[in-house]
């Protein structure tokens, strides 16, 4: 049986041109991405002209500066996440500039056994081709052991109308066991081939809204293959 | 909130089919076709006590029999935790379905299911909703047509487990009337594809 997962967060992250001061709940509520009840239970970190920080209904938590926004939420569904950007800049601001947007994914779950995790990292990253420093890493052991703190792999991705990528990163969990937890990463990032200015966020909500599911299934089977194998 | 999804018995399940049709064996299934005669009813126990008991034992798992084809129709219940689990996902043990509302009425709606995380179910399921099942900001979203998931199982959120069976309505974005005459011009293409033939000619040819 596969490991559980603990914890999973999802994002969604344009690039681009944006006004954080317009973000607040009740801007929300007005134009009906979140209802009145989640407006009304929402936090406000900070709204300035440079950046905004909010979370709505103690759920879905929305960062904005002059050139990123970004929406994420740590429960499911997720696909909520797809609905707001889709509303806010496919329906409401469809004139900001969004170049390009990323679709991510993380999780943290627990190795079957600090030994497993440990078996895990030196498959990720053997130690041999590190020379007498990677010997010292592979003779170490109990809470002198060494080995991954972190390696990223990118398949790139590209299509007619964007190029992009898909990216998993694996590092030791810093918020689970420290001797057994693990954290995946995974971003698939598009880039418009040829954003036309002016075009506004059209281009990028269309092709977000194509390839959301997909991009959270490839996440889903780079995770899922990593759980088992940790199990 | 009542689950009544439709889905057929696995024919291979000769556990599933005799037990079937030992529960029914008080019915005339052999003679389903043809009006009863006055001995054969009397042989046959169709007592109301016999059904209800039938239907207490039964009903439960099953929602129907097709007694043409001699198949049952079972009610797959909300799975358990340990089959949620042995359907991983990466959001937790969570089963989570996508649904279309159907109808609404007073107090509660009904709608088509299609499971799209932790089961791989390929049939549509059908289910009731008490509209108190939503939360209160979204009942004014339900009505036919509204696309809503449902969330079930267990769920690790912030480090904890958490049972979740949650109905949360989408908030999608308005149709455009681009996206409406896409869809429009699509449609007319297709029809304008498709090759007519007349009956009466094709049986002369």
């Amino acid at each position: 049986m596969a490991v559980e997962i603990e914890r999973s967060h999802w994002a969604i992250v344009l690039l681009g041109s944006f006004n954080p001061s317009i973000f607040h709940p009740a801007w929300f509520a007005k134009n009906e991405v979140i209802s009145q009840e989640h407006a009304e239970s929402s936090e406000v970190s900070v709204i300035h002209n440079e950046v905004a920080s909010m979370t709505l209904g103690n759920q879905i938590r929305v960062a904005c500066e002059a050139n990123r926004f970004q929406v994420e939420v740590s429960k499911a569904p997720e696909i909520i996440l797809l609905d707001l950007v889709s509303k806010v800049f496919g329906d409401l601001l469809p004139h900001s500039r969004v170049q390009n947007f990323g679709i991510n994914k993380s999780v943290h779950f627990r190795a079957s056994s600090p030994e497993k995790r440990t078996e895990i990292g030196r498959m990720f990253a053997p130690t041999d081709p590190w020379g007498e420093f990677g010997t010292r890493i592979q003779s170490s052991e109990g809470e002198q052991v060494g080995g991954l703190m972190s390696l990223r792999m990118r398949e790139i991705k590209n299509d007619d109308e964007t190029t992009g990528s898909l990216e998993a990163r694996i590092e030791p969990s810093p918020v689970l066991d420290k001797k057994s937890g693990i954290f995946v990463a995974v971003n698939r990032h598009f880039d418009l081939r040829d954003y036309k200015e002016g075009s506004g966020a059209i281009q990028a909500i269309r092709k977000l809204d194509q390839e959301f599911a997909q991009a959270l299934k490839d996440s889903d089977e780079i995770i899922d293959y990593i759980a088992n194998i940790s199990a | 909130m009542s689950a009544t999804a439709f889905r057929e018995i696995d024919a291979s399940s000769s556990t599933s089919i005799d037990r079937v049709r030992e529960k029914l064996n008080f019915l005339p299934l052999d003679l389903h076709v043809e009006e009863l005669s006055d001995e054969q009813a009397a042989k046959v126990d169709v007592s109301a006590d016999r059904f209800s008991a039938w239907v207490e034992d039964l009903e439960p798992h099953f929602i129907g029999v097709d007694i043409s084809q001699f198949k049952a129709f079972r009610r797959p219940a909300v799975r358990s935790h340990h089959q949620v689990r042995t359907n991983p996902s990466t959001t937790g043990n969570v089963v989570e379905w996508e649904g279309i509302v159907e109808t609404v009425e007073e107090g509660e709606f009904s709608a088509r299911l299609v499971a799209v995380k932790g089961l791989k179910n390929d049939f549509d399921e059908f289910t009731d909703f008490d509209l108190s099942d939503v939360q209160p900001g979204d009942r004014k979203l339900v009505e036919p047509g509204a696309i809503f998931r449902l969330l079930i199982g267990t769920q690790a959120i912030g480090g904890t487990r958490e049972k979740v069976c949650n109905v949360v309505f989408r908030r999608l974005p308005a149709w455009k009337k681009s996206s409406v005459h896409e869809a429009q011009q699509r449609l007319e293409a297709m029809f304008e594809s498709i090759e007519w033939i007349d009956a009466a000619e094709a049986e002369a040819d």
